[in-house]
């Protein structure tokens, strides 16, 4: 070793703690948190450089995160080439502004998903939009809406299905249904839009996701129409006024399975693993049913004889986090918990924990979930609500609440299901919306949300006038009135607004 | 300090020397040598041998300080700590901290000791002894406890400053 001192003993020797080797000084670093982290950056450049090293920051990271969240982020540079593969609207989703977006994909480094997942969680516990866009998406209400990534689908009274970049707010696709849907689902894997409507002729069409061309449709004698559905690789469910659940393999509109045991309407239908289906009924009941053994796993009722209008469910989760909202504006919460992840410390593991084998799921399911009541009533009716299993958050669209600002509502499941403001923006004069505020706001009736999706980055929100708007809530608030700023210096940068103009006068 | 029930087990009882810098001749028992992974294993590696294992990058004062340490631990099963459970700088026994009070060059030569020695927990406790020094100080007041020279230009410290505003005010 190098660094030994020269002089082994008095009083005034100098201590070349810097020249300790760089991986002691990152054992050190690995001690703080990030205020002194960032401190110890002004004091030389070797501690600037070394208060960047990535493991630290993946040591921090690891602390606030979820496990199955740091598994699946990685710092763009490194998934870059796999990221474009198989992605068939890649290329319509890349063109998006990156300087625009601030979003965990957008990550180089630890560092930055770290400072981006901190502000995001503040965003989120202020209820504060980071940048608001929105579009004219149809010329009639919104009646369905599916966010998976950066598309979206919407289903809407003017018989049309559009998909959208909601980054960009780019149309990307357009299908003349020809019917009033009420259901959508799709997979950019498979190429395929599922779509469902009210009319029991209608059954339960299939179209190509990028070309938009039909595939094919799935009709039965007896179908009374369709109040929602959800599919996965081999299987669409769907749920119908009169309570039957059906099970059908989609490639080939083959049935595999029906259940009877609801009697009332079902209000949402999910896919847990391969085999596992979940159903909550409009009288407040939810059944599970294992589509190979077609058989019923286990029933329970939400108690005081709870109605469910809208329920919402995490679908990139494991579908163990479910959320019911009455008519008269109850919400409820559901979980099953994951009694196999006990011995994690982490209290809150056991929402993040993804089990996968069909025997686990069925022994979950088969028991009763743990149930939280929202602590107070929204006096307005719920239109539309979604939530968010990965961090334990749900959002509601209570009717006759416009404008936009204050009126979509988060819960977060975790802090005991509080009631929290609704979305703000409070860059909302320089944005889209102010505009769109004035032009909803502008005559006869006010519009209400009629669908919502959400994830871990944002609210999208369809509207009865076939507006949609995307709420980002990831990043950072300040940096975003700087490209504000930019955007109005240039012209060109915003054609959204333009065009939202013309369209007023 | 526990001997205890374990020491009825003669292979522990075995002594091993060491040799400091000076020339010092050093012996202690064999389970406490062996709380180094690199005497550990050198042990290993050479088998039954009266040979003293000279450490020269160990002075006699720093060996003592050492020995100290994994005599008192040498009952801890030093597991090796997997990074994810790694306990926060706060949470540092009694008998530890009064143990790092010391100095701040043997603090110092303990950490490269720790290190050289490959002995995980004591680096561990040094380490966090120095976080523990640097924790809550200004820039300006790091730079006067460790000696090091500010070499960013007024400029580049004005934007180091801004580019790690962002989490000072969290």
């Amino acid at each position: 070793m190098a660094e030994q001192e020269e002089t082994t003993t008095g009083k005034e020797r100098i201590i070349p703690f810097d020249l300790l080797p760089d991986e002691i000084w990152l054992r050190i670093f690995s001690e703080f948190s990030v205020s002194t982290l960032c401190r110890c950056r002004r004091v030389s450049k070797k501690w600037n450089t070394l208060s960047h090293d990535q493991s630290i920051w993946l040591y921090l990271c690891k602390s606030i995160l979820p496990a199955s969240f740091i598994a699946k982020m990685k710092p763009t540079h490194q998934i870059e080439e796999e990221d474009n593969k198989n992605d068939i609207f890649a290329a319509a989703i890349n063109k998006r502004d990156k300087k625009l977006s601030n979003s965990f994909k957008d990550c180089t480094s630890w560092e930055s998903i770290y400072r981006v997942y901190s502000s995001t969680q503040q965003n989120w516990a202020t209820s504060t939009a980071v940048r608001v866009t929105c579009v004219k998406a149809h010329d009639q209400s919104i009646k369905v809406l599916k966010l998976k990534g950066d598309l979206v689908v919407t289903g809407s009274s003017d018989n049309y299905m559009r998909v959208w970049n909601v980054r960009t707010m780019e149309r990307l696709l357009e299908i003349d249904v020809g019917a009033d849907i009420n259901s959508v689902d799709f997979l950019v894997e498979k190429d395929v839009i599922a779509c469902g409507s009210y009319y029991g002729a209608f059954g339960c069409k299939f179209f190509s996701l990028s070309r938009g061309k039909p595939l094919s449709q799935f009709m039965e004698n007896h179908w009374v129409g369709t109040q929602c559905l959800i599919m996965n690789e081999d299987h669409i469910v769907v749920g119908s006024h009169n309570g039957d659940v059906y099970v059908i393999a989609w490639m080939e509109c083959r049935k595999v399975a029906v259940f009877h045991e609801h009697r009332n309407p079902v209000a949402g239908v999910c896919l847990i693993g391969t085999d596992t289906v979940l159903s909550v009924s409009t009288n407040g009941t939810i059944d599970t049913f294992s589509i190979k053994q077609h058989t019923r796993l286990h029933q329970y009722s939400i108690s005081n004889g709870m109605s469910v209008c809208i329920s919402a469910f995490d679908e990139l989760g494991d579908g163990r986090n479910v959320m019911c909202v009455s008519p008269t504006g109850t919400i409820v919460h559901l979980l099953w918990p994951n009694d196999e992840t006990t011995e994690t410390v982490d209290s809150s593991s056991q929402y993040f924990q993804k089990i996968t084998d069909t025997e686990s799921i069925h022994r979950i399911f088969s028991q009763d979930p743990i149930i939280h009541y929202s602590n107070d009533e929204i006096s307005n009716r719920i239109l539309c609500a979604a939530i968010d299993g990965t961090f334990n958050r749900g959002v509601i669209g209570p009717c006759l609440a416009w404008p936009p600002r204050g009126s979509i509502q988060i819960y977060d499941f975790e802090k005991g299901l509080g009631r929290l403001d609704g979305i703000q923006s409070p860059n909302a004069e320089d944005d889209a919306l102010a505009n769109c505020n004035r032009e909803q706001g502008g005559s006869g009736l006010n519009p209400v949300f009629t669908a919502l999706g959400m994830d871990i980055e944002k609210v999208v929100a369809g509207c009865s006038r076939g507006w949609i708007y995307c709420f980002e809530l990831v990043g950072e608030v300040n940096e975003h009135k700087e490209f504000t700023r930019e955007n109005q210096s240039s012209q060109s940068s915003s054609p959204l607004l333009k065009e939202i103009w013309e369209e007023i006068y | 300090m526990a001997t205890g029930s374990t020491s009825t087990n003669i292979s522990e009882l075995k002594k091993i020397k060491l040799t400091s810098s000076e020339g010092t001749e050093f012996v202690v028992d064999k389970d406490v040598g062996e709380k180094s992974i690199l005497l550990k294993n050198m042990l290993e590696d050479v088998g039954e041998n009266d040979m003293a294992i000279p450490l020269p990058n160990v002075t006699g004062p720093i060996l003592t300080k050492v020995i100290e340490y994994c005599t008192h631990h040498r009952d801890d099963f030093f597991i090796s700590q997997d990074d994810d459970n790694k306990k926060t700088s706060d949470d540092i026994d009694e008998w530890d901290s009064e143990f790092c009070k010391v100095d701040q060059g043997t603090l110092f030569e303990l950490i490269l000791a720790a290190n050289y020695l490959d002995i995980k927990p004591l680096l561990d406790l040094t380490c966090k002894t120095v976080a523990n020094m640097i924790k809550g100080k200004s820039p300006e007041e790091i730079r006067k406890t460790f000696n090091i020279a500010n070499d960013f230009t007024p400029e580049e410290e004005i934007q180091v400053k801004r580019e790690n505003e962002w989490c000072e005010e969290r």
